[in-house]
Order: structure tokens, then C-alpha cells, then sequence
């Protein structure tokens, strides 16, 4: 009994596993390992296969470390190693898995066992499995590792011929040959370090495939392998080959990624199938099945390295190769300050970009980012594998504000035009608003949208007013512009009326009052406001220098004399006896004087 | 009565009606048809699609195209505004605090807190100078609606002096009482082409879109005046410095 330990399956398995598992999604569900030895039966020297498989689970910063213990069997190589992605109704499905050829030893049991595999921070311990080591193991069972020399044929190219090794055993004489052929090839032949390369496994044959199973798969050395799964309802193609009618199917695929320059040939790959075969002679109508071992032919790869990156792009150069393109999007691109936004870039397109680092996010003042959380890993169609890889950033705002966020690219190596390129992704605007009163008190207010048009309008009446003001200022100008006109055209007349007749009404109520005294100060009171309306005198002037402001305002002579002496018999009027008879006189100042207003007013 | 006395109250009324008529016909305060309100309706009606769309570029020249002078009367407001919001959301944040102020001049609702906010925001965002107005005319500047008003007070109390004159003399000395309103009137005059005189070469209000200089920021409000082909002298804030027609963005026509 050996212990082997798989830390000797190599460190490019492990780096294979680790970066691989390092880009699934860490909510994945709990991982399952699942182990497997075929054939259970088996004779001296032949070859089983033993797989250890790992599906689902938290695959962030795996280990996948198995270790076993072999009894009876005896590891031939190096274990092959393949992953797989599945995406069945919208969630991802990630297998890993490795194989080891063993060659069985004597005849008896042989087991392998304490098997233990390290998945992360979960070990798995699995229970033994074991195969029966027979003298005489059945045909199909037969599973021999490629020795020197002619042990298994080996396909040359289009020409190879099938070998039945069951041909010295049951001599059959006129059966027909079954016409089966498997060719391998890539896709490009020649491509740069790190370019995809399609290497594919073709199945030519003229007659119907029973069973079918891989013996021997090449070793892939020097390239990142990703399965592409093959789909079961591929249809079968007709083709010629070698000037014969065929059709093909291709049994497997795998996309190749070289890891660095040089040239690589990758081994045929062995399988093992049953072909009907048409019986000749009596039974020509029957047919039976044929067990047929073929191999493929080696194919050889050239791979050229990458040229040296301009300048101003060789700082962020990290590697990727492929047709790749780079999306961003911001989800809200509006939020209130405290809340976070989830910034989003998404790598994508037709190339490996499961070792790119994170990228560098260069944040303006003002906004900070959560650390960034990883998601995706290749897609795989039928032919090649689409990579999707995205990063997210939840960026809180600590302020208000509007930030244009930088823009985000890489620079990767596009094969198909031999040339260094930058995928950007497009602006994104991120705005903050004030938040809640109690959390953001330095905040501004938030930010309205725009007005529309079926609102009401504003009512503002500013705009109204302001468009009134010139009228409200022309009107008060309008009307003194009118009162002027009228009074100068109309002046005399209708300038005097209203003095004089008010004047005699006074004059009428003062000759009603018996009291000469009263009566005189009445008239003199009269007169005062007459002169002071209708020549300006004021009010206080006393009588005797009426005739004297008169004169300054042109009033004619005799005129002022007659005023004079009207003045002189009111003061007489004022100063006579109680007893005196004055209504002659009182009747007389009151007719002189309404006459004599008139003519001044003429 | 003198012949002065005769001849000055109707040539003061018709000088008075005579500015009146030149700010109606020169167009200020704001004037407005019906044909500037409906392209000012129907560019915000286009504006809002395509802010609807996303397509805030297109959105900014639709409404452009009806702001004209902002005459449109309240779809002009609007337009402002949206204006305004449209630049915010943008980014474009001086051209965004232009035209929130331009809607504040064309409609100074005390009501709209969208708009006042909105302005708020961008001026918090910008977190650039804001300068007051320069001087007693920078102050009169910065309200003629108030200097307007009160030469239409001014003139209406000429009107009552002039027709209560008369009596005025009987009770004050008669020359006071003759000519009073004389003198209102021609303060009134005063006042009024006081408003001609501040649009046409005061202090105004303007936003910087772009610095100039390093202690005038893009963002900055400043106050202006006409630099002749220099551009804009810069009256309130960094008093002297004079900034190209491009980088000032005039808050008034």
C-alpha cells in the first residue's frame, strides 16, 4: 500500500483550480464531491480510471486537495483535470474535476481508499471504491495505459485505418470492415499566447455507434483548458473524407488557452466503441456489434507570443486576450446621501478573463466605495467559451452632490487584428441627495424634476405688475397733461366762476345778519378769499395793502381806488353805534362790492 | 397767475407721458405676445419628451429655442427652470445656477419651492463666491420692479399736489403751495430715468460659467458691468477684473 499524495498533481493544477473557483458566485450552494473507479472489473495491467468531482458549493479562494491511498493499483501520469459551467433556469451549475489512470497489479481486489478531498474549508471524506483484478476481465473492460511501441494504434491522419483487436481472436473472413475514423483538430493552428484555441474531437463514421467511451485524453500541458460540454441532441453532419462519404460528430471540445509561447503537440485521444458491423455471406442481412479501439491523430499547436504593448498602454496591460468589451451600469444613479449605490462592470466577450485583477476605481471627492465584490466566469456555447466577468462597487455618497464618475477601461490584446486595445465603458452620473433630516443635516435640498407643461402656469403676478408699471406711470401725466389744457384754453371764464359766485353767496349771507359789525367782517372775509383765489393775495395781508398787492398782479388803478374806498366804508360799517340805522349802508357796501368784484374778475 | 405758472404743468405732464411711452415702447419691464408664449409652450412640451426620453442633450436645445428673450411670459418661467434642471442634471452645474436665477427674475414666485430649492442645491453643490450688489446703484439694480414703483407712487403724488394747489396756498406759504408738486414730478422724473440709466450701464447680476481669474470661480455671482469689447467689468466681487462675453452669463437680457 502506497499513500500518494496530490500535492504532487502539480501547481498548475491547483493555480488552475484556485483562480478558477475564485470567480463563482459566493452564495453558491453547499459543493458535493462525488468519486468514481471504472471499469469494476479488470485484468493484470489494465487501466482504470478514478474521478473525483466537485460540484457547486462557495468556491471563493478554494482548495481542492484530494488525497488518497491506493492498494493493489499504481498511478500512471499525471491526472487530467476539467471544469465545467451549466446554466439551468437562471442558476450556475460549476463542476471541477480530476482523473488518474491506474494500472491494476495482481489478481485480487483492488481498492482505493481513504479518500479525502479539501474543498475550501469542508473536507470531504468518501468511502472506498474498488475493482475486481480478474484473470480473464471482458473485452470492453480492457483498459491498457499507452506503452512504447505499437501497443495501441495510433491515427496518422485521414487515412488511418481502424484495427479490430478482435480480429486474431474470431477470424470472420467476409464481414465488412466497419468504417469509423477520429480526427482531431484545432482551431486556430497558430495563435498568440493566451488567444482561445478550439480543439476538437471528430467522430467520421459510415455505420451506427453503440457505446462509446474515452480511454486516453491528451494532457493538454501548457494551456488552461475549459470543457465545453458536449449537447446530446448535436446532429450528425455528412461530410466527405478522402473522397468517402461520411458523417461526423464531434465528441469533445475544449477551448486552450496557452499559457506562454512555443510549440505544443497534443496527444491523440483513445476511445474505445462498438460499431455495427454487416455480416456477409448466408447472413448477409445480420449484423453484429464490433468492438473497436481508435485513437486520434496528434495535432500541433504553434503559439506565437504577444508583441510589446505601446507605451501609454503598457501600465495597464494585464494580460487578457480575446474580443472583449466592457459595460457599466449605476444602480440608482440617484439616491440619498447615506444610501449606496451599486456600480457595476461587466468584462465580457470572447476570451479568458478569469485571472484579471480587479480593477482600479479612482473615486472623485466626495464619494467612497465598499470593497468590490466579484461575480460570473465563462459561458460556454457550442463552440467556444464567452467569458462574462463582473466586479461591483456599492459607492455611498458623503455629501450632496453630482459626480461624473470616471471612466473605467482595460486594456487587452484583441488576436484577430494583432493589436493592443481599450475597452471603455460608458460616463455614468452619480447624484446625491439630502437625506433624512436626523442623518444629513449639512445636506442641501433634494433635487426636483423638471416642470411640465400640463401644470398649471405660474401665478406669479410680478410679471404683470411690472408690465402695468409704465401705464400706472404715464396715467398721473396724462390726466395733470389734461386738466392743464383745459384750464389754459378755458381760463377766464371758467377759471372765475367758481370764486365770484361763491363770493356773493357770502355776500348775501352777510347782508342777512343785522349786526353792521358781523356784516363787515363777514364782507372783508369774503373779499379776503376772493383776492387770495382769484389774485393770489394771501390771506393775511391786511386790507390796507390789498390794493397794493393788486397792483403787483396788474390790476388797473381806479380799479384798486374804488376797493380803497370800499375798504375805508367797511371799516366805517365795522366802527358805527350800535344804535346808528346802517341797513342802507349795509345794502349798499354789499351791491357795490359784488360789482366791483365783477369787473376785477372781467 | 404768471405765464409760467400757466405753461409749466402741462409741459411737466407731457414730459412725463413722454417717458412713460419710451419704456412702453422700448420694451421695458418685460413685454409679451401671444406668439413668443406659444413657441415658449410648445418648446416645453418638445423639452419634456425628451427629458422623458433620456435624451437631456436635445432636451437643452428644445428649450433654448423657446426661451427667446424670455418673453413668454410664465411658460418662460418654466422654461427657465427646466433649463436649469435639465444643466443640473447634467451636471453642468454654473449653467444650471444661471438659468434658476433667470427663472427667479422672470417670475419671482415667493411660492415655488421647487425652484428655490433647486437653487439652493446647485449653489450648496457648487459651494462657489456670491457677491452682493456694488454701491447704491448695485443696490437699486438688483430691484427695479421696487425703483419703477416707486417713480409711479411718486407720480401720482404729483397729480394730487397739482389739483389740491390751490388749496395747498391757503394754508401753506403760497410759493411752497404753488410749486410742490413740481418738485415731485421731477423727482419722479428722476427716478424713472434712474431705471434706464441702471439697465443701460449698471451693476447687473451674472453668473460665472467658467473662472476667471482665480479668486472668481465658475459658479460665482457676481455683479457686471459693460466692458465694452473686453466683455464685462466685474463690479461686484474682484472690483476691476474684466471677464470675456463666454465666461459671463448675464441673469437679465
Amino acid at each position: 500500500m502506497n499513500r500518494v499524495n496530490r500535492h504532487a498533481a502539480g501547481a498548475l493544477l491547483a493555480a488552475l483550480a484556485a483562480t478558477l473557483f475564485a470567480a463563482l458566485p459566493a452564495a453558491a450552494d453547499s459543493p458535493t464531491v462525488v468519486v468514481d473507479l471504472d471499469p469494476k472489473v479488470l485484468g493484470v495491467g489494465d487501466t482504470a480510471f478514478l474521478t473525483i468531482e466537485v460540484r457547486g458549493g462557495v468556491f471563493t479562494n478554494v482548495r481542492f486537495d484530494p488525497s488518497f491511498e491506493l492498494t493493489n493499483f499504481e498511478q500512471v501520469g499525471n491526472p487530467a483535470s476539467s471544469s465545467n459551467v451549466q446554466w439551468i433556469n437562471g442558476v450556475t451549475t460549476r463542476s471541477l474535476r480530476h482523473t488518474w489512470r491506474l494500472q491494476a497489479g495482481q489478481l485480487g481486489l483492488a481498492t482505493v481508499s481513504d479518500i479525502r478531498v479539501q474543498v475550501g474549508d469542508d473536507r470531504f471524506d468518501l468511502p472506498a471504491v474498488e475493482a475486481q483484478v480478474v484473470e480473464d476481465p471482458p473485452a470492453s473492460a480492457r483498459r491498457r495505459p499507452p506503452a512504447p511501441g505499437p501497443a495501441m494504434p495510433r491515427n496518422p491522419g485521414p487515412g488511418w485505418r481502424l484495427r479490430d483487436p478482435l480480429a486474431d481472436r474470431f477470424r470472420r473472413g467476409q464481414e465488412d470492415e466497419p468504417k469509423v475514423r477520429l480526427l482531431a483538430e484545432v482551431s486556430p493552428p497558430v495563435a498568440w499566447a493566451g488567444e482561445q484555441v478550439t480543439y476538437t474531437l471528430w467522430l467520421y463514421t459510415q455505420t451506427d455507434i453503440r457505446r462509446i467511451s474515452l480511454r486516453e485524453m491528451p494532457d493538454f500541458n501548457g494551456f488552461w483548458v475549459e470543457e465545453i460540454p458536449r449537447r446530446d441532441d448535436l446532429p450528425t453532419e455528412p461530410t466527405t473524407l478522402d473522397g468517402e462519404s461520411f458523417f461526423r460528430t464531434p465528441l469533445l471540445r475544449r477551448a486552450l488557452f496557452a499559457l506562454g509561447p512555443g510549440e505544443f503537440d497534443v496527444d491523440p485521444v483513445e476511445v474505445s466503441l462498438t460499431a455495427r458491423v454487416a455480416r456477409s455471406g448466408f447472413f448477409r442481412s445480420l449484423s453484429t456489434a464490433q468492438p473497436m479501439e481508435l485513437a486520434s491523430n496528434p495535432v500541433r499547436l504553434e503559439i506565437r507570443p504577444l508583441p510589446a504593448p505601446p507605451p501609454e498602454l503598457a501600465a495597464d496591460f494585464g494580460g487578457l486576450v480575446g474580443d472583449l468589451r466592457l459595460d457599466a451600469r449605476l444602480v440608482p444613479s440617484e439616491l440619498a446621501v447615506g444610501d449606496a449605490a451599486n456600480l457595476e462592470l461587466t468584462l465580457s466577450g470572447h476570451g479568458n478573463v478569469e485571472g484579471m485583477a480587479t480593477p482600479r476605481l479612482d473615486l472623485p471627492e466626495g464619494l467612497s466605495a465598499l470593497p468590490a465584490g466579484e461575480a460570473g466566469g465563462n459561458r460556454v456555447p457550442d463552440v467556444d467559451v464567452e467569458a462574462e466577468r463582473t466586479w461591483s462597487w456599492p459607492l455611498v455618497p458623503e455629501r450632496p452632490g453630482t459626480w461624473r464618475l470616471p471612466t473605467l477601461g482595460v486594456v487587452y490584446f484583441d488576436p484577430a487584428s494583432g493589436e493592443y486595445r481599450r475597452a471603455e465603458a460608458p460616463p455614468l452620473m452619480l447624484r446625491a441627495r439630502r437625506g433624512e433630516p436626523e442623518t444629513a443635516l449639512a445636506g442641501g435640498p433634494a433635487l426636483h424634476p423638471i416642470k411640465n407643461a400640463a401644470l398649471p402656469p405660474d401665478e406669479s403676478p410680478a410679471p404683470r405688475i411690472a408690465a402695468t408699471l409704465p401705464w400706472l406711470f404715464a396715467l398721473p401725466w396724462a390726466l395733470v397733461l389734461t386738466v392743464a389744457l383745459v384750464r389754459l384754453r378755458n381760463g377766464g371764464e371758467r377759471r372765475n366762476a367758481g370764486p365770484l359766485t361763491r363770493f356773493e353767496a357770502r355776500l348775501a349771507e352777510a347782508v342777512a345778519d343785522e349786526r353792521p359789525r358781523q356784516t363787515a367782517i363777514a364782507v372783508e372775509a369774503a373779499w379776503v378769499d376772493l383776492l387770495a383765489e382769484r389774485f393770489d393775495v394771501p390771506p393775511g395781508t391786511p386790507p390796507s395793502r390789498w390794493s397794493a398787492a393788486l397792483a403787483a398782479s396788474a390790476v388797473d388803478a381806479r380799479l384798486r381806488d374804488a376797493l380803497d374806498e370800499l375798504i375805508d366804508d367797511l371799516h366805517y360799517l365795522r366802527n358805527a353805534p350800535q344804535l346808528s340805522t346802517t341797513a342802507e349802508l349795509t345794502g349798499e357796501l354789499a351791491e357795490r362790492s359784488r360789482r366791483l368784484a365783477r369787473r376785477l374778475a372781467a | 397767475m404768471s405765464r409760467l405758472g400757466r405753461l409749466l404743468p402741462p409741459a411737466l405732464a407731457a414730459a412725463g407721458l413722454a417717458l412713460a411711452l419710451v419704456a412702453l415702447f422700448a420694451g421695458r419691464p418685460g413685454r409679451g405676445d401671444d406668439a413668443t408664449a406659444t413657441l415658449a409652450r410648445d418648446s416645453l412640451a418638445r423639452g419634456n419628451r425628451l427629458v422623458r426620453r433620456g435624451e437631456l442633450d436635445a432636451a437643452l436645445a428644445a428649450y433654448t429655442a423657446g426661451w427667446g428673450d424670455g418673453d413668454g411670459g410664465a411658460s418662460s418661467a418654466t422654461l427657465a427652470y427646466n433649463l436649469g434642471t435639465t444643466h443640473h442634471r447634467l451636471g453642468q452645474l454654473p449653467e444650471a445656477l444661471l438659468w434658476y436665477r433667470r427663472a427667479l427674475a422672470v417670475a419671482p414666485s415667493p411660492n415655488d419651492d421647487w425652484l428655490r430649492e433647486n437653487l439652493e442645491l446647485a449653489r450648496a453643490e457648487l459651494a462657489a463666491a456670491r457677491f452682493e450688489p456694488p454701491g447704491l446703484g448695485g443696490r437699486l439694480a438688483a430691484h427695479p420692479v421696487l425703483l419703477t414703483t416707486a417713480a409711479v407712487v411718486l407720480a401720482w403724488l404729483a397729480l394730487t399736489l397739482y389739483l389740491a394747489r390751490r388749496r395747498l396756498a391757503l394754508s401753506l406759504p403760497p410759493a411752497v403751495g404753488e410749486w410742490a408738486w413740481a418738485a415731485v414730478a421731477g423727482i419722479a422724473f428722476a427716478t424713472w430715468a434712474a431705471v434706464f440709466a441702471l439697465s443701460a450701464w449698471g451693476p447687473r447680476p451674472a453668473v460665472l460659467l467658467a473662472p476667471c481669474g482665480p479668486e472668481l470661480a465658475a459658479g460665482s455671482e457676481v455683479w457686471v458691468t459693460p466692458a465694452g469689447e473686453e466683455g464685462w467689468s466685474v463690479a461686484g466681487g474682484a472690483e476691476g477684473r474684466s471677464c470675456p462675453e463666454s465666461v459671463v452669463g448675464r441673469v437679465g437680457g
